[in-house]
């Protein structure tokens, strides 16, 4: 269906620009609108729905009008759509020219097939609908467009400025607010990448869980507050020291035991082409010694070191595999 | 431990066995009869905490697999061969540890009423060489069902005096007074999963307390049953050791060593699906936070020397009052059972030998 509308000026001051019912785009880029407009001229014009009050509820244009605003036009040239133009049809009418004006971004397709959504009698209408717009969904994505929505500004500026992948901002938006509030404060300031991101989330709140202490607090305690914190170093080691005192919070067992064998390791001093494997997570029982070796002269040597490695209390601490008190 | 069931969906292949309308007698709730279960498991996937739904809804059925299965142990960890009686499945208590919960699709009580079938296949089991070790505590707890169908007295008359095989019931209830003065023969072993009162209170919601497990236990002994213990799952937290000592302690000041034919160990381990549930089921327990590492098997599991330093823990508290007591670990390699206990079950036979000789001495089996 085509939606017929008509062109006519609109005083400014009779567009409400609150009412967000068809809006797509988010707040930024403005500026530069601003300046196209005062340098060249409104080119497209906003489309705008009549209320029954009388006042313009915007369906495409928002920065365009809040340019205008901005630069105190009284009035500007606008579409308004007929009368018995749908919601729907409105709606279809946004997304399309937010698709075909810029480059929609996660939230602003987040923003449209929520919106869609709620305007279909079923859900299973929603993703033939949103495909003649150009947009692939299916139900599950759209539980998560739908949660991303409801995100706080905070976690949805993240998501916006690519700081947080969409699910990671979906998990945090499931723990409670001032967890969330603490992690993504983190997040924004090293800026971790999202396998860091999700490993870091995961120990902090195993810590947290283990020691009864928020989130929050352990991020502005020692050691943690000391390396968030440390201007010296570059975002990289921070993240990179911060993820390792987090490992030895969490797992301080294991992390001792780690410690420990890589002592001993470094006591036995193997020399350049003999190795010590552990076996992975020292579950395993076996070890295993791998030797190079490029001629028989060079091997008997070797194992001659290895039977003398044999006998070094440090083979013999590492296969004891004794657990040290935290 | 009462069931509450809020509903009875009976599948119409049961619904003129005389178990059926024994239950019928005894249970609550509504009825629906089906002749669809997979709608019933539709329904019951569809609740928003189906494993919470599935503790209130029962589902009278026939077993149309086997009623006898060998404990499915995997190739790393050794497997004590135990023969598996299936009864019924998921149980009324909730544990924040269940497996229960992530095994089956969905979780739902089910009890088998083909009564029949079962007695066929336990007679096939006593006429086959070899000596069995039957339990009916693997997908559910033995003696939950017994309000609503008195079960575990005809089985246990069943297994009474059979000279290849005993039964055991392993339960984390304390009703056990309808069982005492029958005719067992000393065939069936009465055993409790045992645990600290720390993780009774805040991991185990429903089950009977450690006091009342113990002293189930202790009435058992005296009614002349062989009995058993099992610690598992262990669980790793800070001072854990002193309260697994002051369990140790605690069930040898009512029970008598010299009756227990075994003590099973075992630590915390789960498949990592399970710590989805458990989170969201669970969120204030810390459990699924522990030291773990991915098992040769899959499943996650406790760092090998924290497992051997809590086993080393108990069994020194446990050999203190009963030093020839049958200890075995569930699913441990040789380097576990080497460093805690000092012999690997190869050196015995193997395990399934080991606990088949313990049985045929506190079972009196000819």
């Amino acid at each position: 269906m085509v939606v017929k509308t008509i062109e006519k000026s609109v005083d400014l001051n009779a567009i409400d620009i609150d009412d967000d019912r068809y809006r797509i785009s988010g707040a930024s880029g403005i500026q530069s609108i601003v300046e196209s407009i005062r340098n060249i001229g409104l080119i497209n014009f906003p489309i705008l729905e009549e209320k029954t009050s009388g006042s313009y509820r915007i369906v495409c244009g928002f920065k365009r009008v809040i340019a205008c605003r901005r630069l105190s036009m009284p009035s500007i040239p606008c579409r308004v759509v007929n009368s018995g133009c749908s919601k729907i049809e409105c709606l279809k009418l946004a997304v399309t020219d937010n698709t075909v004006t810029s480059m929609p971004g996660l939230l602003e397709e987040a923003r449209a097939i929520t919106k869609l959504r709620a305007l279909c009698d079923h859900d299973d209408d929603l993703p033939r609908i949103a495909g003649t717009l150009g947009m692939n969904v299916n139900m599950p994505l759209a539980e998560k467009y739908g949660v991303l929505c409801r995100l706080p500004a905070q976690l949805q500026q993240l998501v916006e400025d690519d700081v947080l992948s969409m699910k990671i901002a979906i998990d945090l938006f499931m723990l409670d607010r001032k967890t969330a509030h603490a992690i993504a404060g983190l997040f924004e300031s090293l800026r971790p990448t999202a396998s860091h991101q999700k490993e870091l989330i995961s120990s902090l709140r195993a810590i947290s869980a283990l020691r009864d202490i928020p989130v929050a607090e352990l991020l502005t305690a020692a050691p943690l507050i000391g390396i968030i914190t440390n201007d010296n170093l570059d975002r990289k080691r921070r993240i990179q020291l911060l993820r390792a005192a987090l490992r030895k919070m969490r797992y301080p067992h294991i992390s001792r035991f780690e410690a420990s064998f890589s002592q001993n390791l470094k006591k036995m001093g193997l020399p350049q082409g003999v190795s010590l494997h552990a076996p992975r997570d020292f579950e395993s029982p076996v070890y295993t010694f791998a030797v190079n070796f490029e001629n028989i002269d060079e091997l008997r040597q070797k194992a001659d070191l290895l039977k003398k490695f044999s006998e070094t209390n440090e083979l013999i601490a590492i296969l004891k595999r004794e657990i040290e008190d935290t | 431990m009462k069931l509450k069931i809020r509903k009875v969906y009976i599948d119409r292949a049961v619904a003129d066995y005389s178990e059926t309308a024994e239950i019928c007698t005894r249970i609550g709730g509504t009825v629906e009869y089906t002749g669809d279960i997979q709608s019933v498991f539709r329904r019951i996937n569809a609740y928003k905490d189906p494993i919470s739904a599935g503790k209130h809804l029962l589902l009278i059925t026939r077993n149309r697999g086997d009623f006898i299965r060998t404990c499915p142990g995997t190739a790393q960890y050794t497997c004590c061969n135990y023969q598996i009686l299936h009864i019924g499945s998921y149980c009324c208590m909730d544990c924040a540890y269940c497996i229960l919960q992530a095994y089956f699709h969905p979780p739902l009580l089910t009890f088998f009423v083909n009564h029949n079938d079962m007695k066929n296949a336990l007679e096939n089991l006593f006429s086959s060489p070899g000596m069995y070790r039957v339990g009916t505590g693997e997908f559910t707890d033995s003696l939950i069902w017994e309000d609503i169908y008195p079960l575990a007295p005809g089985l246990i008359r069943k297994f009474a005096g059979r000279n290849n095989a005993v039964l055991e019931l392993k339960t984390k209830t304390a009703s056990v007074e309808h069982l005492l003065g029958l005719e067992h023969m000393s065939n069936t072993i009465m055993s409790w999963s045992l645990n600290t009162e720390m993780v009774i209170a805040t991991q185990e919601r429903g089950t009977a307390s450690l006091d009342d497990r113990i002293n189930a236990a202790a009435v058992c002994q005296a009614d002349g049953y062989p009995v058993a213990f099992h610690f598992d799952p262990m669980i790793w937290y800070e001072g854990c050791e002193a309260d697994y000592d002051q369990v140790v302690e605690a069930l040898f000041r009512r029970v008598d060593p010299s009756g227990i034919v075994w003590i099973s160990l075992g630590s915390f381990r789960f498949m990592p699906p399970l710590k989805e549930i458990m989170e969201k089921r669970f969120p204030r327990s810390s459990i699924v936070h522990g030291e773990f590492i991915r098992g040769l098997d899959g499943k996650m599991r406790y760092f090998k020397p924290l497992r051997i330093r809590l086993y080393q823990s108990i069994v020194d508290r446990i050999r203190r009052f009963a030093p020839d007591v049958t200890l075995y670990f569930c699913m441990e390699d040789d380097e576990v059972w080497g460093r805690v206990l000092g012999h690997t079950p190869a050196d015995y036979g193997g395990l399934p030998k080991i606990l088949d000789k313990s049985a045929i001495r506190h079972c009196k089996l000819a």
